[in-house]
């Protein structure tokens, strides 16, 4: 199994892997984060860890890898986005709503894609350069956003201890059906919005 | 495209949401249950002294919980061992103990990682039995 691979870069490692780790799943790549900090929060409460110190290089790993990936999307922009292969979804109908439905809640959008819907985090951080968002605003819903997630999954670990493993199943399911209800809330605002815009059409029409 | 279209689409995209919802609270509430039945919610400990900085270490853990993936560091810390404990016991020359997994070492030492995981646990076991609050 892949999660054993990273247990024991964890294990040989230890606060190293967890920044390497939470970094580039941040960043770009799908990587197993949920289950490595909550493996982490677990050896934390064997004493091979310490739980503040896991905290603290968890954090750190995720807002850097969050802000390296808003800052590549603001530096580069939708032109390089366009050159690798992107450029059907970026003109899409659906991309522009997406745009701006996000510019209207860029912080809130921020804060709970940390912890609330994770696999659009690095969506949302590449939205977040390409609409300019500003660092600051950026940087504190972001931190803010990753502070509950960090110290809910890796608590969670911790409090389970040498049973963490049969808990990080029942999160990941709990992670859909908050991700699936986020899903819903946004498309009902999507929906409500293409309506405003009709009714104004007929209206001045 | 039209209005009508759209306004379709996104009606079967909410249908098929709703039904992936519904499907994720039986596996979820599916899951929660077993881990009751398990005993995992007795288990817990209390997060009151972590939140004031260094909570209390949790139970030694049972020794069939031991893994390929683990390292001897870990072992000696999560079982409370001395640490050349299992270097002694085990006869393990390599430089790099204690900071190497089990399987790799089974593997550099051209052993059966799975029978050499069954001799640690026995070892661990063992030291267990003898020394029941650890080292």
């Amino acid at each position: 199994m892949l999660i054993t691979y990273f247990l024991s870069f964890l294990l040989l490692y230890r606060y190293a892997a967890i920044f390497v780790v939470t970094f580039l799943s941040s960043l770009v790549l799908p990587l197993p984060e949920s289950a490595f900090l909550m493996a982490a929060g677990a050896f934390a409460s064997q004493g091979y860890l310490e739980y503040p110190e896991v905290i603290a290089v968890g954090l750190a790993g995720t807002v850097a890898g969050d802000m390296s990936s808003y800052f590549l999307s603001r530096k580069y922009g939708k032109g390089f986005l366009m050159k690798i292969g992107f450029r059907r979804i970026l003109r899409a109908e659906w991309f522009r709503e997406l745009e701006e439905n996000f510019s209207e809640r860029a912080a809130s959008s921020v804060f709970f894609s940390r912890f609330a819907v994770t696999w659009l985090g690095t969506t949302v951080n590449v939205l977040s350069g390409l609409a300019k968002l500003r660092l600051r605003t950026f940087l504190w819903a972001d931190i803010a956003g990753e502070a509950i997630y960090v110290v809910a999954v890796v608590g969670t670990g911790y409090v389970f201890g040498d049973v963490w493993q049969n808990v990080s199943s029942v999160t990941e399911y709990l992670a859909g059906i908050l991700a699936i209800l986020m899903l819903l809330y946004f498309l009902r605002l999507m929906n409500r919005r293409r309506r405003r815009r009709k009714r104004s059409t007929v209206d001045s029409g | 495209m039209s209005n009508g279209d759209t306004g379709n689409r996104m009606k079967a995209v909410v249908a098929i949401l709703i039904v992936a919802l519904i499907v994720l609270a039986i596996l979820f509430g599916r899951d929660v249950m077993n881990l009751y039945r398990s005993g995992a919610f007795r288990r817990y400990r209390p997060i009151g002294p972590l939140l004031q900085g260094n909570g209390p270490r949790g139970p030694i853990p049972d020794a069939g919980h031991i893994e390929k993936w683990m390292t001897f560091r870990f072992i000696t810390v999560s079982f409370r061992l001395p640490t050349d404990y299992l270097k002694t016991t085990l006869d393990i020359r390599d430089t790099r103990y204690p900071n190497l997994t089990l399987d790799r070492y089974a593997k550099s030492a051209g052993l059966d990682p799975d029978t050499f995981v069954g001799a640690v646990r026995t070892d661990v076991r063992g030291y267990a039995d003898t020394h029941p609050a650890g080292n």
